[in-house]
């Protein structure tokens, strides 16, 4: 579902490299999470692999396409298979919380009768259903996050793409966004998580951890690698 | 549907400054149109009833009497392609002619003598008109044919001048109402550059942002030329008043307004014009947003 060969990302030639020589791959139905310091190049993986921009070297391949290579038209048709879940949220602050999940699916052409029970569905879920007039401003941080999620979830993505989805929700929203997480994993979907919470990364799901653009370990339990662990203690 | 009916609609109440001036634009862009057209219209009608009325004077010769002259009348009546043809006597020439050249026609009276028995003959087809006077040229009883071919070259000419000019100012109006409209589009877009953006990362198609652009510039065509088409009916309903008692010393009759077909024509190309306007303003902002 999710495979990177040798992914190089250089913003600008006499900078650092954002990601450096990176490969794995997420099967489906694979939870997967990114970890790392800030600046370790999670967000830009996430960004090359929803296309919104190019690796320097390398191949990204979502759904066994090329992402670098799609079209205008294919790179649309490919964001409709995926959800993303940004770190700045991306709500549209004209319209209310119903409208931003139902974007999702008026986009992926669904009709409003559908649509409805769908969107109120997912918006139980993160436990947002009482509040679907509000708009995104009148939300704290963590409603306005798990209205992202919401969003990326509504349509059941085939992918599904997370960058910081916890960063502003207390332990027990966090835990919920994990299990949402994890169903949603078991229902076939592939997720790759980048996090910093470790509390997301405790239980036995799979792990690839970041420092300055370069993978430096991959393991399945929540045991910090060593050469994170310094740069912790750093 | 529904939904894209609602955010065509979402579009104009959220800047309705930018959609009062598009549907502006296309008020103006069909009024002048319409004015155009219906100028070359007119034209048009006053040609035609002027050549359908055109006729070939036919002057005799001084010593041509009164039975001579009923006699030419009726050789002129049996040449192929003639209508009909009405005789007139000096007195009566005379009776037409003083009131349109004033008292300084025949002011001593001696240009009596000048006036003779004249015929007015008329063709089945106007165009035949020039046959029959190259016919009777030579008769060595007329002294003097005018078929006001001059006259009406003249007016062809001027009538293809017109046609130029409308063709012209229409085109010119169509190009600055299409690039108002994509301008206002434009304007548009990038006031909601950042919602569109969301959009197209959560996997809006160019579809999806151009659909309920485009039926919002249908509406607002809508809006436009009806109340376009209105006015230009009431102004022409006045000046037809005020208008057509002046024209009956010339013959002339007042044009009618334009049909129910030519108006839905108009109203056709008005709302090309402002779909062309959106995709234009649309589509540079699409590809420029990516």
């Amino acid at each position: 579902m999710i495979q990177l060969f040798h992914v190089t990302k250089c913003y600008h030639p006499s900078e650092h490299k954002a990601l450096n020589d990176v490969s794995f791959c997420v099967e489906k139905g694979e939870l997967v999470f990114v970890t790392g310091p800030s600046g370790a190049g999670k967000s830009t993986l996430l960004q090359l692999l929803y296309g919104i921009d190019l690796p320097t070297d390398g191949q990204v391949q979502l759904l066994g396409r090329n992402v670098a290579k799609l079209k205008r038209a294919e790179k649309v048709l490919l964001r409709q298979q995926v959800g993303m879940v940004f770190q700045d949220y991306k709500l549209i602050a004209t319209k209310n919380i119903f409208e931003n999940v139902a974007l999702a699916l008026w986009v992926r052409g669904f009709d409003d009768k559908k649509l409805k029970e769908q969107v109120m569905q997912v918006l139980d879920k993160v436990e947002l259903a009482h509040r679907i007039s509000a708009l995104p401003c009148e939300l704290s941080g963590g409603e306005q996050q798990r209205v992202s999620l919401a969003r990326a979830l509504v349509a059941k993505p085939q992918v599904l793409l997370c960058d910081e989805p916890t960063g502003n929700l207390d332990p027990r929203l966090a835990q919920k966004v994990l299990q949402i997480l994890t169903d949603a994993a078991a229902k076939g979907t592939s997720v790759l998580c980048a996090t910093l919470d470790e509390a997301l990364m405790r239980g036995k799901q799979r792990v690839i951890y970041l420092q300055c653009g370069r993978v430096v370990g991959e393991n399945y339990s929540a045991a910090i690698p060593p050469l994170m662990k310094n740069f912790k203690s750093a | 549907m529904r939904q894209i009916f609602r955010r065509a609609l979402n579009q104009i109440t959220q800047i309705p400054s930018l959609a009062f001036a598009a549907a502006l634009s296309l008020w103006v862009a069909t009024l002048l149109l319409g004015a155009i057209l219906l100028v070359q219209h007119t034209v048009t009608t006053w040609s035609q009833q002027l050549t359908s009325h055109r006729s070939l004077m036919v002057y005799f010769a001084p010593e041509v009497e009164q039975n001579h002259a009923e006699k030419l009348r009726q050789r002129l009546a049996s040449l192929q392609g003639v209508d009909r043809v009405l005789l007139y006597s000096p007195e009566v020439l005379e009776k037409q002619l003083a009131p349109l050249l004033g008292n300084e026609f025949l002011p001593d009276g001696s240009a009596k003598q000048l006036l003779t028995f004249a015929a007015e003959v008329y063709a089945t087809e106007p165009s035949q008109l020039h046959n029959i006077a190259a016919e009777i040229t030579y008769w060595h009883e007329v002294e003097e044919v005018d078929d006001a071919e001059e006259l009406f070259l003249r007016l062809q000419h001027v009538e293809q001048l017109l046609r130029i000019l409308s063709i012209g100012f229409e085109v010119l109006i169509a190009v600055v109402a299409m690039f108002i409209i994509s301008m206002t589009v434009s304007l548009a877009l990038y006031a909601q550059r950042d919602k569109l953006a969301i959009e197209k990362l959560i996997g809006a198609s160019d579809g999806f942002i151009l659909l309920p652009l485009l039926i919002e510039s249908t509406m607002l065509a809508g809006v436009g030329t009806s109340l376009a088409l209105m006015s230009l009916r009431l102004s022409w309903h006045f000046s037809a008043k005020y208008f057509s008692l002046r024209l009956v010393q010339t013959g002339l009759l007042w044009p009618t307004f334009f049909s129910w077909r030519e108006g839905m024509m108009l109203c056709f190309v008005i709302w090309l014009i402002a779909l062309m306007g959106t995709w234009i303003g649309a589509f540079h902002h699409l590809r420029n947003s990516e």
